[in-house]
């Protein structure tokens, strides 16, 4: 009886420590996955508040519409913190000025998958020169605290973002970038562009209710594809509609943006290959 | 197991056994209306066999047969009266009958359906069987046709040759040659049946091979050169008096196609066909034949550019369809009533794709068919009815369930990109009913009347056609996988009469047609090919119509001449009084016969009217009148029973520069032509 009894406590202990060991093995898998497909661009701990932070990206950057994820932890625990108040602010700094650059802060105070999606238009290239510094409020422990990331943005093949100079406001700046769709298929594809202005060099909003008209070309053929829609404003300087690719090849899709009835430009254009 | 090791050999005779085709060939030519199918038209290829069922006949030569031979299996099917040939080349005509061209036809070999691999109709089934393979072709009007498929223009079933039991002659055969100057072309055939108690097997080639021909005036016209090679085997086993097994397998290979009037050429066509018939012959009186059939065919085709100067961008085009089906089929007789049952079906699959290759960027790739299935499975019956020697009476009807399907999530995108949705399968039901009446008038005279109901499918190009360019409208087109269906309202009327020196046959008919398929321009739409004039959708005009006839005369003076003449003429409106594209004008062929017991002259003008009647927007251009004069002989030696044959003539003797209507891209057909062909039968 004793024996038996002996032999349940010992089954009872190594199926727990089986179990847990397993569960464990699961959880801390569990952590990484969501950050398994992405680059990691860098880890660094906040001036205060206690914090590590992680910025993540699908890619190496380059001078596009880019979405960076960030991840935010304890910097005692290593816990991941997913409610916390983020905010970013891109800066390019040239020998002789600095500029800021659009960008979307995480739209929520709560993580996906422990990140904070969030995104940034790089509307230039550069080797050194380009920042990151994200601040952080987070809600766990209260910390609060920023970090600066210093950045490489290549310059990506086709173009990716274009700065042109709108006719009917030749001081300003318009910033037109694709977004999607980024493996364009014969068929229909859902297309989405994004519009910023400079309205000073550290302020570049998203414009509202532009209207943008598509055209795609197959430059070598001249043709075109029919029934594609028109991207119309989301929200925070997007615009969404539908392209139509007939074949694969190069295609262009040349853009006409216009405020009202008045051409803003009619020069930019994105291509694609579909494969 | 002797039988076994024989058992993939095969044939035939029931001499009892009288086979609806030989029935209608003794119809034609002995004007025995009363004895059967006054709807069926024989071309014959070969002379009339004296027996009935499948006995062997005896080669005799008839005055065009050994001709005929070299000839190219869509100038024999030309001899029709309704017949007509639209040229994009200098190979492979597409058959055009009652001015519908082949997508409103049914055409078949043996039976057996077959569908080009070509978007661009370079490759028509009737390029399959070559004149030294084929027994007869059947032609049909109408929805008369309907036992080999629905169609509205009706139906052409080229028969094979086959092996022939023939146990007194166990070797047969035949090898030829042949040259003619306007395209330094020439030919070799041959044929060889051996033959022995119960079973036979034949095998035939024929290697064609022409350089550009020279047109009217002594001009080249440059891509109208091909080479070809047409092979078949076929193979009876005969176990027992009443049963037949026969296999068949025909391979046929062209190169280097030239297509003048298209912007591209052929590279290569290709095509596999294999058949496998029972047979029997029942003892009983009221079973007169059961007869079954599997067959399958593939046909590879590919395009070609790298020839041709100014290529812009250099494209592959390669195209495929893979075709399998069977049917089986009865005959049987009550009193006077002959009833003929069918049961068929056939999947079909059909692919091609488009690749052009621009400097430095990568290829541009579509579907032109996008991997389109088709399953379609088709009852038929038909009763005739012999009242007495007078009267008669036959009707058909036959209900085809047709599903198509793109099995390619590809082609299903890009149709999205036209507001298509072809990711669900296509449902029709195809219905045809014909019913003939025919009377005896007065001793030598008959008449016949039939009208019918047709319906069709839609073919693949109108369904499903992804900027397929058309060279003769200089549109691309893009199919619509919901374009109705087509119908017809038919009739038909002939009279023959027939004395010891004269002959006349006299036919017309009218076609109504509802729901006329025909691309429709879409100014919304940009045209994919570099230069082309637009986009054209498939859709249904309300109605449309084709009326025509003919009328061919025969006069023998003397036994050993005779004159005769054959002319035809087609009308085509759509209900807004538009002419119809592509409809033959008047025709008329004339020829004087002298005929002698080892050979003939004959001299023969073949001349059309202008076309007024043109659509411009199908690009149609106002064709002038012709006449051609030919001149044609022939005499063969006898060595016993075996005997060789000379027969030569010069073609376009005046060597006019003409075109015909159907013709595409207004290119001159031949100029002056001489040939020479000899063969050796044995």
């Amino acid at each position: 009886m004793k024996v038996s009894m002996k032999l349940l406590v010992v089954g009872v202990a190594l199926m727990s420590a089986i179990l847990g060991g397993c569960e464990k093995k699961e959880h801390n898998h569990h952590q990484n996955s969501h950050t398994d497909n992405l680059v990691l661009l860098g880890t660094s701990y906040t001036d205060e508040g206690s914090m590590k932070i992680s910025l993540y990206s699908t890619d190496s950057l380059y001078s596009r519409y880019t979405n960076l994820f960030i991840e935010v932890r304890d910097s005692a625990t290593d816990a991941v913190i997913e409610d916390a108040e983020i905010t970013i602010m891109p800066m390019m700094e040239m020998p002789t000025m600095m500029h800021s650059a659009p960008f979307e802060d995480p739209n929520s105070t709560s993580a996906v998958n422990g990140l904070f999606p969030c995104a940034v238009v790089f509307q230039m290239p550069g080797d050194m020169g380009w920042s990151l510094t994200v601040n952080a409020h987070e809600h766990v422990n209260g910390g609060m605290g920023e970090v600066t990331f210093p950045l490489m943005v290549k310059n990506p093949a086709p173009t990716r973002t274009r700065v042109v100079t709108p006719i009917n406001d030749p001081a300003s700046r318009l910033v037109i970038s694709y977004v999607q769709p980024l493996n364009p298929k014969v068929g229909i594809n859902d297309f989405e562009i994004t519009l910023h202005s400079r309205e000073t060099m550290l302020s570049w909003p998203g414009i509202e209710n532009y209207t943008v008209e598509i055209e795609p070309e197959m430059p070598s053929m001249g043709h075109g594809s029919p029934n594609n829609v028109n991207p119309t404003y989301t929200a925070d300087g997007h615009y969404k509609g539908q392209v139509n690719f007939t074949m694969t090849g190069l295609w262009r899709i040349n853009l006409n943006i216009m405020d009202g009835s008045t051409v803003v430009d009619s020069t930019a254009y994105f291509e694609v290959t579909l494969q | 197991m002797k039988a076994l090791a024989y058992g993939i050999f095969f044939t035939l005779i029931a001499l009892s056994a009288v086979s609806q085709e030989q029935d209608s060939v003794l119809f034609f030519n002995k004007g025995n209306i009363t004895e059967t199918v006054f709807d069926v038209e024989e071309i014959l290829v070969r002379p009339t066999c004296a027996c009935v069922g499948e006995c062997s006949c005896a080669m005799e030569a008839d005055d065009n047969y050994s001709e005929n031979r070299f000839s190219c299996t869509d100038a024999i099917l030309a001899k029709n009266g309704r017949i007509e040939l639209m040229k994009r080349g200098n190979f492979a005509f597409e058959p055009v009958m009652n001015g519908m061209a082949s997508v409103r036809l049914n055409l078949t070999i043996d039976g057996m359906q077959i569908f080009g691999a070509c978007t661009d109709k370079m490759d028509p089934v009737t390029s399959y069987v070559e004149p030294n393979n084929m027994k007869s072709v059947s032609v049909q009007h109408g929805s008369s046709g309907s036992m080999f498929g629905s169609s509205l223009g009706g139906s052409v079933n080229m028969e094979t040759n086959g092996a022939t039991i023939n146990p007194n002659k166990p070797i047969s055969g035949e090898v030829g040659v042949g040259f003619q100057s306007a395209s330094l072309g020439a030919n070799a055939l041959f044929s060889l049946n051996y033959s022995r108690e119960r079973w036979a097997i034949r095998a035939n080639g024929v290697y064609r091979n022409f350089q550009n021909y020279r047109a009217g005036g002594g001009k080249e016209i440059q891509f109208t050169q091909f080479e070809k090679w047409n092979g078949a085997v076929s193979a009876k086993y005969m176990p027992t008096d009443k049963d037949v097994i026969r296999f068949d397998f025909i391979m046929d290979e062209g190169y280097n196609i030239g297509y003048a009037a298209l912007p591209m050429d052929v590279l290569f066509a290709k095509a596999k066909i294999y058949g496998l018939t029972y047979r029997h012959y029942p003892s009983q009186t009221w079973f007169e034949k059961f007869e079954m059939k599997v067959y399958a065919n593939t046909v590879t085709h590919s395009m070609d550019d790298t020839k041709r100067p100014n290529v812009i961008m250099h494209m592959d085009m390669p195209g495929w369809t893979k075709t399998f089906g069977g049917y089986a089929d009865g005959r049987l007789k009550f009193e006077k009533h002959k009833i003929t049952l069918r049961l068929d079906g056939y999947h079909t699959n059909a692919r091609a794709e488009m690749t052009m290759y621009p400097n430095n960027e990568a290829p541009m790739f579509m579907l032109t068919w996008p991997d389109v299935d088709k399953l379609n499975f088709g009852l038929f019956v038909k009763d005739e009815i012999k009242f007495n020697t007078i009267r008669s009476l036959s009707y058909s009807l036959r209900l085809d369930y047709l599903n198509t399907s793109v099995i390619d999530e590809f082609g299903v995108q890009q149709a999205a990109v036209f507001n298509q949705d072809v990711s669900e399968a296509d449902h029709r039901m195809l219905k045809n009913a014909n019913i003939s009446y025919m009377e005896v008038l007065g001793k030598g005279f008959s008449g016949w009347l039939t009208a019918g109901f047709a319906e069709r499918a839609p073919s693949t190009t109108e369904q499903y056609a992804f900027y397929i360019f058309n060279a003769y409208d200089g549109f691309d087109y893009i199919g619509y996988q919901d374009v109705k269906t087509e119908k017809a309202v038919q009739a038909d009327l002939g009279f023959q009469y027939e004395s010891k020196r004269f002959q006349a046959r006299a036919t017309g008919f009218y076609y109504h047609i509802y729901d006329y398929i025909l691309g429709g321009i879409d100014s919304t739409l940009d045209a994919m090919t570099i230069g082309a004039n637009g986009v054209k959708v498939s859709r249904n005009l309300s109605w449309a119509y084709m009326t025509g006839g003919n009328i061919e005369l025969s006069y023998s003076p003397l036994k050993v001449l005779t004159l005769s003449n054959n002319s035809s003429y087609t009308y085509g409106n759509t209900f807004e009084g538009a002419p119809l594209p592509l409809v033959p004008p008047f025709k008329n062929v004339s020829s004087i016969n002298w005929s002698h017991k080892k050979g003939f002259v004959q001299l023969e003008c073949e001349a059309a009217a202008n076309q007024p009647r043109i659509n411009p927007e199908f690009g149609e251009m106002n064709t002038p009148a012709y006449a051609v004069l030919n001149i044609r002989a022939s005499y063969f030696f006898p060595f016993g029973k075996k005997r060789l044959t000379l027969n030569g003539g010069i073609e376009n003797l005046l060597d006019n520069n003409y075109r015909s209507h159907l013709d595409w891209g207004g290119i001159a057909r031949t100029g002056i032509n001489c040939y020479l062909n000899v063969s050796f039968t044995f």
